[in-house]
């Protein structure tokens, strides 16, 4: 009752920890939110991240780093978002071809459980294989928002 | 055959000719001149020497430019004097026999006009013909319609000194396009030049007087002119240096790799965690 959802997901407070985190996995995918728990958009990040860990526990695993304590990455991966989720898989970053045109990461928040699982199996899928790019099953450019 | 007053002057700097025998214009030319039939022997012996022998019949006679075997006589700074001459004789002339076939098949075809005479070059073991008038040369006949007459390197090294022959070609064109120009004139009884070789030859020096003309300008350009493509030149940015815009240690803005462009560009993965805390351990 009292135990938030951020909670439940870990937490990794510096970088070593995020080093390891992402070398302790063999065949998992490794999803990292580099945020703020304050921040109202990684709040709604963070939910949708906690419905899926569960399902997805068996290809994918969550992490939560905190930007302001863990500054290492934010030069080198432009953590200039307010909220950013990144794949990782046997130490190596994988690449989603969203349609937006940033490939490297999913930089806003979305609500949406079902459709993170898939792009989550999507990235696992590929990586799996060897890639290093994969293709979200949805098209996430704004010209299908409006 | 009077000489011409530069030619005198540079003989006379050199020793070979003396104040009083430049009077005679035959002597003058048998002084560096040796006897065509046995070159060799004649090319050891002195310069004196071989006056007496050669005043007997000057009618036919072929010449050798007479060059020391100075071993310092590629060295710029350096004038060989009469002094190299003696201690190290002069060079040697030994026509190769197929360069002999090959003169005398042009000769039969292009006789030598008036005024011009052979001469044998030691340097490069071949004739080349001098016309005794206007002091001109030229290593094939006049008459060869690829014969290229031009004032000697050596005489306008002398005229106009060393930058002459270096740096500004442009007048040496000039010189060379007159001179043959002149030599149309005069050589226009062996009629042997035709419209076809006067196109030729305009060709030939329109293409000789352009291609320097180019040299120059490209040079120009890459010194002071600002490409238009280069930020320098449509904005406020001072004008890099050669190193300006290279990837340097820790100047990196992001993980992904900078130097993708085009269809790469969205496929450059940042680099794992374990990458990045290197990279900033080696950084501080």
């Amino acid at each position: 009752r009292f135990i938030t959802m951020s909670y439940m997901l870990q937490h990794l407070h510096n970088g070593w920890q995020v080093d390891q985190a992402i070398l302790a996995e063999e065949d998992r995918v490794v999803v990292i939110r580099f945020g703020h728990d304050w921040d109202p958009s990684c709040m709604v990040m963070d939910e949708t991240l906690y419905k899926c860990a569960e399902k997805m526990k068996n290809f994918a695993v969550v992490y939560l780093v905190d930007t302001s304590e863990v500054p290492d990455f934010n030069k080198m991966y432009e953590l200039y978002d307010p909220c950013t989720v990144m794949f990782f898989y046997r130490n190596k970053h994988i690449m989603i071809d969203l349609g937006t045109g940033n490939n490297n990461k999913i930089n806003w928040s979305m609500a949406d459980v079902q459709e993170f699982i898939d792009i989550v199996e999507t990235v696992f899928r590929g990586a799996r294989k060897g890639r290093g790019l994969v293709i979200s099953p949805k098209d996430y450019s704004t010209k299908y928002r409006y | 055959m009077p000489l011409p007053a530069a030619l005198l002057a540079r003989l006379k700097k050199r020793g070979i000719i003396d104040a009083q025998q430049e009077k005679s214009s035959e002597e003058i030319e048998e002084v560096f001149a040796e006897d065509y039939d046995d070159p060799i022997k004649e090319n050891a012996t002195p310069v004196t020497t071989e006056q007496g022998m050669e005043t007997g019949d000057s009618q036919v006679k072929p010449l050798v430019h007479e060059v020391s075997a100075c071993p310092n006589r590629f060295n710029r700074y350096h004038t060989c004097v009469e002094y190299c001459l003696k201690r190290w004789g002069s060079q040697k002339f030994e026509p190769p026999p197929t360069m002999l076939k090959k003169r005398d098949r042009m000769l039969k075809r292009y006789p030598l006009p008036e005024g011009w005479e052979e001469v044998a070059d030691p340097l490069t073991n071949r004739y080349y013909y001098w016309n005794t008038i206007t002091d001109q040369v030229c290593w094939l006949s006049p008459v060869h319609p690829r014969a290229n007459i031009t004032v000697s390197a050596q005489r306008i090294q002398d005229l106009f000194g060393d930058q002459a022959l270096t740096a500004r070609e442009g007048s040496d064109e000039e010189m060379e396009t007159n001179a043959s120009e002149e030599s149309d004139g005069s050589s226009s009884s062996s009629s042997s030049s035709s419209d076809s070789e006067d196109e030729y030859e305009k060709r030939r020096r329109d293409r000789g007087r352009r291609q320097p003309d180019n040299r120059q300008r490209r040079g120009r350009r890459q010194k002071e002119e600002l490409d238009p493509m280069d930020p320098a030149a449509y904005s406020e940015v001072p004008r890099g240096t050669w190193s300006t815009g290279l990837v340097s240690r820790g100047e990196a803005k992001t993980g992904a790799d900078t130097t993708a462009s085009g269809p790469l560009f969205q496929q450059r993965p940042y680099p794992s965690p374990g990458e990045i805390l290197r990279r900033n351990r080696d950084q501080t």
